[in-house]
C-alpha cells in the first residue's frame, strides 16, 4: 500500500508539465499600500476599466463597518477614496446597503462598475458606480437566505452572479445594455449537482456561456473535488447543466497549512477564458486550484487546467505554476486573462522563502496562449517583503485571526496585472499598525526586459541570452493584442573570428541592428536610415504611417501609445500594452552604416526573436508555438536550426512587413538568405571588410560597463568591428538601465466644475524594472495645453509630485494635462515626460 | 497590540456600548449539529467530517442551572437540525470557532445562534469582542434591561 501511495506521487510529480522558463523576468513595482487604515483589510477584489487602463477599483473586507473601497486613476501607483473614512455599504447613504464582506467586482465596457458583497442581514448585495467607484446605486438584494462567497463577472452583454446558497451553488443573470442599463435579474436557479460545493469562481465565455467552478465537500481536509457546470446560453433559456469533476485536489475545504494554520485554506478555484479572438485558443477556459501532491503535506502549488469546450472536458496532466523546489506552500492563487492578448496572469501566496513555512510573499507568472498548453514565465517575487499570516486581530480572548483570509484579487489589462493582497510587511512604511496587522496591497506586474544589442546579441524576455546574425527583417517581439516590434539587421563584412557564441556554440559572421518598425495602436512607426540608401550621418528618420515626423519634448500620442525623444539621440515607444522600446542610435562613419541597440522594459509580449524560450526547446518559440526542440549535439545542425529554420520562419514579408521602403524596393531588398556564413570569409560583394581591433584595447573600452554578459559582447563587438563607438553605445544603454524614466501623470476628476479645486498627481518611475537604490529625484513640471503650470514640484520620497489648483484657473473646455520630469543634479535618472491626459472644465 | 486593544475597547464602551475588536467573514460549512455539550460546544456532523464547534464570542455559565438552561435553549435551537457553520479560525484545542446560524430565509428569519443566547440572558459578551456592527452588545444590553437569565438579579450572576 505505502510503495502504490509512494508509486502514485511519483506519477503525479511526474505527469505534471513543468514549463517554466528560466530567469525571473516577470517583475513588478515598490509595493503600494492602497488601504494605510488602522485595523486590518484582507480578503481583496479588484478591478480595471476595460475602456481606461488608468483606472482601477479595489475593495477589501474590513475589521470595523462596512469595506474598504479605493480608485486610482493612474494604474495603480497612487489611490484615493470615495468617502473619506475609505470604506462603503458602511451605512452611508449612497453607498450601497451594510456589508458584511467577500467583496468581488467586476467592469463591463459600458464602464458599469459591479461591486458584489455579503449584505450584513444575510443577504448578497449588488450595487453598480458608473463614474469609477465614486458613487453607487442599489442594482439588486438577493436573500435573506444562509448565504456565502458571491462571485460577479459581465461579459457578452450580461452581468452574473453565483453564490452559495443553504449549501448550494445558485446564479443569476440579467441583460446590460449600456451605463446605467441594468435589466431585471432572472431567476434564482439552482445549479444541479453542487449541494455541498462552494468557494469557487464565475466565468463568462466571449461567446455567452456561463461557467461557474465550486469545491466539494466543503469540509475537511481533503481529497475533494473542483465541479464545473455551464449554462451554455447564458441568459436563454436554458440552464446550468450537469456537475463535471475538473480535477481532484487534495487540498480540502478547510485544510489547515503552517501559514494559514488557524483560517486554513481551500483549493481556491478560479476561472478565465482567453477571450481574444486572434488568439489561437481563443474560447479557452483556464482553471487555476491548489494542489497538495502528498496529502497533509503542506507542500501545496498552483495548477492549471484548461478546457475548450467550455468546461466539459479538461486537460490532463496539469501545468504546474510555481517554480520552487521548496516543498513549501503556495496557496490562494487568483487567474485573469488579459483580454487583449489572451495572455493568463496567475498570482499566488508563496512561502518558498520561509523556513517555517508559515509566512509568505506574492508572486505572479504569466503566460502566452500560443503553444498547446500555456508556457508560464519564471515566477517572478512582486511582494516586496514578508507577510505573517496573523494580520486580523490580535489573538484576545474569544477571537482568532482569519489571517489572510480565503482570498486574494487579481486584475490584468493591457499588459499590466494587478494583484491585490492582505500583507502585514509594513514594507510601505505607511501601515498605520506597523507590522501587527494586515493593510491591502497592490503592484503592477508586467514582462520582462529584453535587448537586441550590437552586432546581435538577443536576450530573450525570458532571461536567455543568444546571437543571432541572420540577415533581414525579423520580428523581434509581438503580442497577440497587436503590438509589434519589427528590426532590421545588415550584414557585415569581418576578418576576424573572434570565437564561438557561449549560449549557441557557433563562431558565425555578424550582422548589425540597422532599423526598427512597430505597429503602436493602430499606427505604423519606424525609425530607419535615409530610405535612399546614401550614408547619412545627420540621424535616422522618424516616419509615422509613411510621413516624416519631428518630436517635441512630450512625444507624439498615438492613441493607444506614444513615441518620444530618448537620450542618445533615440527613441522611446510607449505601446498600450505597458511595453517600453528604447532604440539608441550610433553612425559608423568608416562604414557609412547607422547600427541601433533595441532595448524593451516591462513586456508583456513573449513572441519573437526576443521571445521566451519554447518549452523543451533552445530557442524561442516559432509563430505557431512550435518548438525547434533540444539544442542538436551537431554545429552544423545548430546552425541550420537557428540561421535557417529559426530565422526564415520570424522573417517578415511583403505583406507583414512594418518598415518603410523606398521606390523598387522592399523586404527582399534587405533579405540576405544565406547570411551569415557557417564559416569564415566572410565576406560581401559590397563594401570593404570591418577592420578589427586589438582584443586588449576593446577591452580597456568595454570595461565600464558593468553587466558581464554585456562587457563580453562589448567586447566582442568592438574587437570583431574595430568600432569604438559600440562600447560607447553599451554605455548609452547601461545608463539607460539603470536610469531611464517613465512619468505618468494623473487627474482626480476628469471632468470638473469651475469651483472645484483639481489635483494633478505625477508618478516617476525607473523604466527598467529591478533598478537598485531609491524611487528618482528631482522636480516635475506640470504642463496644461503644453504651457507650464505654476512652478516645478519637487518628488517626495516615492517619486510623486502633487499640485493643487482651482478649476477656475483654466478656461472652460476641454484640456490636456502633462508632466515633464527634470532629474536631480548628479542622480543617475535621465529625464522623461507623461502622455497627455484630458481634463474637462464645466461653467 | 493586546493593550491597544484594550485601549480601543474602552474608547468603544465609553462611546457607543460596543467592542471594537469584531468578528469577521466566514467560510461557510453546513451540518447536522449531533449533540449540545454546553450552550457555547455542539458537536457538527457535515457528513464527511466531524467538526468540534465553539461558538464565537460568547462565555455562558460553567455549571448550575443556568448553564442547563442555556445548553438545553441551544439544544432546542440546533440539535438534530442542519445549521451552517461560518467559520473564523481553529483556536489551540482544535475546536472549530464560529458562529452558527439556523436555516431559514425571508419567511422564517435565520437565527444566529450565539446571538440568540446572548440575548436570552443565557451567555455572555466575551470582553474585547463583537460582531461587526455591535449586535452581540445589543443582545447583551436587550437582556440586561429585559433582566433575562444571568441578569434576572441586580447582581448578576
Amino acid at each position: 500500500m505505502r510503495n502504490k501511495t509512494l508509486f502514485s506521487v511519483l506519477s503525479l510529480l511526474a505527469s505534471l508539465f513543468v514549463v517554466s522558463a528560466a530567469g525571473a523576468q516577470i517583475s513588478g513595482g515598490t509595493d503600494v499600500n492602497t488601504s494605510k487604515m488602522a485595523n486590518y483589510q484582507n480578503e481583496c477584489a479588484i478591478a480595471k476599466n476595460p475602456t481606461n487602463k488608468l483606472e482601477l477599483f479595489a475593495s477589501c473586507n474590513n475589521s470595523t463597518g462596512g469595506m474598504f473601497a479605493a480608485r486610482s486613476t493612474d494604474g495603480g501607483v497612487t489611490w484615493t477614496y470615495p468617502d473619506p473614512d475609505k470604506t462603503i455599504a458602511d451605512g452611508d447613504a449612497g453607498q450601497g446597503p451594510l456589508a458584511c464582506c467577500d467583496p468581488t467586482l467586476a467592469w463591463d465596457t459600458f464602464g458599469n462598475l459591479f461591486v458584489v458583497y455579503l449584505g450584513n442581514a444575510n443577504t448578497v448585495e449588488v450595487i453598480r458606480s458608473a463614474d469609477g467607484g465614486q458613487t453607487f446605486t442599489n442594482v439588486a438584494t438577493f436573500g435573506p437566505a444562509n448565504v456565502d462567497q458571491p462571485t460577479v463577472a459581465v461579459g457578452a452583454g450580461a452581468i452574473w452572479v453565483v453564490w452559495n446558497q443553504t449549501n448550494q451553488m445558485v446564479a443569476r443573470g440579467a441583460a446590460v445594455t449600456g451605463l446605467g442599463m441594468v435589466g431585471a435579474f432572472g431567476a434564482l436557479q439552482n445549479i444541479p449537482g453542487t449541494v455541498g460545493c462552494s468557494f469557487g469562481d464565475l466565468a463568462i465565455s466571449p461567446g455567452g456561456a456561463v461557467v461557474q467552478a465550486c469545491e466539494s465537500p466543503t469540509g475537511g481536509q481533503g481529497p475533494a473535488t473542483i465541479f464545473v457546470n455551464t449554462d451554455a446560453d447564458g441568459l436563454g433559456a436554458g440552464n446550468f447543466g450537469a456537475a463535471v469533476a475538473a480535477t481532484a485536489t487534495n487540498v480540502g475545504g478547510f485544510d489547515f497549512i503552517p501559514a494559514q494554520n488557524t483560517r486554513s485554506i481551500d483549493a481556491e478555484a478560479g476561472l478565465a477564458f482567453d477571450a481574444n479572438p486572434a488568439s489561437p485558443h481563443f474560447g479557452r477556459l483556464y482553471l487555476v486550484y491548489t494542489e497538495e501532491t502528498v496529502n497533509e503535506s503542506n507542500d501545496t502549488d498552483v495548477l492549471v487546467r484548461f478546457s475548450d469546450n467550455n468546461g466539459a472536458n479538461w486537460s490532463n496532466p496539469p501545468v504546474l505554476v510555481n517554480d520552487d523546489a521548496s516543498g513549501r506552500s503556495q496557496f490562494l492563487p487568483r487567474i485573469a486573462s488579459n483580454p487583449l492578448s489572451g495572455n493568463i496572469a496567475v498570482c499566488w501566496h508563496d512561502a518558498r522563502n520561509s523556513a517555517a513555512n508559515n509566512t509568505m510573499r506574492e508572486f505572479c507568472s504569466i503566460a502566452t496562449p500560443t503553444g498547446a498548453s500555456p508556457a508560464f514565465m519564471a515566477n517572478g517575487q512582486i511582494g516586496d517583503a514578508s507577510s505573517t499570516g496573523n494580520g486580523s486581530n490580535p489573538p484576545v480572548a474569544g477571537q482568532l485571526d482569519i489571517q489572510f483570509g480565503d482570498y486574494s484579487g487579481l486584475a490584468y489589462f493591457q499588459g499590466v496585472a494587478h494583484p491585490i493582497w492582505a500583507d502585514t510587511s509594513n514594507s510601505t512604511g505607511d501601515n498605520p499598525d506597523g507590522t501587527a496587522r494586515f493593510d491591502a496591497y497592490t503592484d503592477r506586474v508586467s514582462g520582462g526586459t529584453a535587448a537586441a544589442e550590437g552586432d546581435p546579441h538577443i536576450t530573450t524576455v525570458d532571461g536567455i541570452h543568444y546571437d543571432f546574425q541572420s540577415a533581414g527583417e525579423f520580428v523581434t517581439l509581438r503580442d497577440a493584442d497587436g503590438m509589434e516590434i519589427q528590426t532590421r539587421q545588415t550584414p557585415v563584412a569581418t576578418t576576424f573570428d573572434p570565437g564561438p557564441n557561449p549560449y549557441t556554440g557557433l563562431a558565425t559572421c555578424v550582422s548589425l541592428n540597422s532599423a526598427v518598425a512597430a505597429r503602436v495602436g493602430k499606427h505604423r512607426v519606424t525609425f530607419q536610415p535615409n530610405l535612399s540608401g546614401v550614408p547619412d550621418p545627420s540621424g535616422l528618420q522618424l516616419r509615422v504611417d509613411g510621413a516624416l515626423t519631428t518630436l517635441g519634448p512630450n512625444g507624439l500620442d498615438l492613441g493607444g501609445g506614444r513615441v518620444a525623444p530618448s537620450p542618445g539621440n533615440g527613441i522611446e515607444i510607449d505601446f498600450e500594452n505597458g511595453t517600453a522600446l528604447v532604440v539608441t542610435p550610433l553612425f559608423w562613419s568608416s562604414q557609412g552604416k547607422w547600427y541601433l541597440n533595441v532595448n524593451v522594459f516591462r513586456t508583456p509580449a513573449l513572441e519573437g526573436i526576443m521571445g521566451a524560450i519554447a518549452p523543451g526547446s533552445w530557442l524561442p518559440a516559432l509563430p505557431d508555438g512550435s518548438s525547434l526542440g533540444p539544442k542538436p549535439a551537431a554545429l552544423n545542425q545548430r546552425y541550420v536550426d537557428l540561421n535557417q529554420k529559426f530565422a526564415d520562419a520570424w522573417r517578415v514579408t511583403g505583406k507583414t512587413s512594418l518598415f518603410d521602403y523606398a521606390p523598387g524596393t522592399s523586404t527582399a531588398t534587405f533579405t540576405f538568405p544565406d547570411w551569415p556564413k557557417e564559416n569564415p570569409p566572410c565576406t560581401l560583394p559590397e563594401g570593404k571588410p570591418a577592420k578589427p581591433m586589438d582584443p586588449r584595447r576593446a577591452e580597456t573600452l568595454c570595461r565600464e560597463v558593468t553587466d558581464k554578459d554585456r562587457r563580453a559582447d562589448c567586447v566582442f563587438d568592438v574587437t570583431v568591428t574595430g568600432e569604438p563607438g559600440f562600447a560607447k553605445l553599451y554605455l548609452a544603454g547601461q545608463r539607460i538601465q539603470a536610469g531611464a524614466t517613465t512619468t505618468l501623470v494623473g487627474i482626480d476628476k476628469g471632468l470638473a466644475q469651475v469651483r472645484d479645486r483639481v489635483t494633478f498627481t505625477a508618478v516617476v518611475s525607473r523604466t527598467a524594472p529591478g533598478g537598485r537604490g531609491g524611487a528618482p529625484t528631482g522636480t516635475v513640471q506640470f504642463l496644461v495645453d503644453g504651457k507650464r503650470m505654476g512652478e516645478p514640484v519637487k518628488l517626495d520620497a516615492s517619486g510623486r509630485a502633487i499640485s493643487t489648483a482651482p478649476a477656475s484657473s483654466f478656461q472652460a473646455g476641454r484640456h490636456r494635462v502633462s508632466a515633464l520630469y527634470k532629474p536631480s543634479a548628479g542622480s543617475v535618472f535621465l529625464a522623461s515626460g507623461s502622455f497627455e491626459v484630458p481634463v474637462a472644465v464645466r461653467k | 497590540m493586546r493593550q491597544k486593544c484594550f485601549v480601543l475597547v474602552v474608547l468603544g464602551l465609553l462611546l457607543s456600548g460596543a467592542g471594537l475588536c469584531p468578528a469577521r467573514a466566514g467560510d461557510s460549512t453546513y451540518g447536522k449539529v449531533t449533540e449540545v455539550r454546553s450552550a457555547e460546544a455542539v458537536l457538527l456532523d457535515t457528513g464527511e467530517t466531524r467538526y468540534e464547534v465553539r461558538l464565537i464570542g460568547i462565555q455562558a455559565p460553567k455549571e448550575g442551572p443556568l448553564a442547563e438552561e442555556a445548553r438545553k435553549f441551544v439544544s432546542e435551537l440546533v440539535l438534530g437540525q442542519q445549521v451552517q457553520m461560518r467559520f473564523e479560525g481553529r483556536n489551540k484545542e482544535g475546536e472549530m470557532v464560529s458562529r452558527l446560524l439556523t436555516i431559514g430565509d425571508a419567511a422564517n428569519p435565520i437565527r444566529d445562534v450565539g446571538l440568540e443566547v446572548v440575548r436570552a440572558g443565557l451567555a455572555r459578551r466575551l470582553p474585547n469582542f463583537d460582531y461587526k456592527y455591535g449586535e452581540l452588545s445589543k443582545a447583551e444590553a436587550e437582556a440586561r434591561k429585559g433582566r433575562r437569565g444571568l441578569w434576572a438579579s441586580a447582581s448578576p450572576r
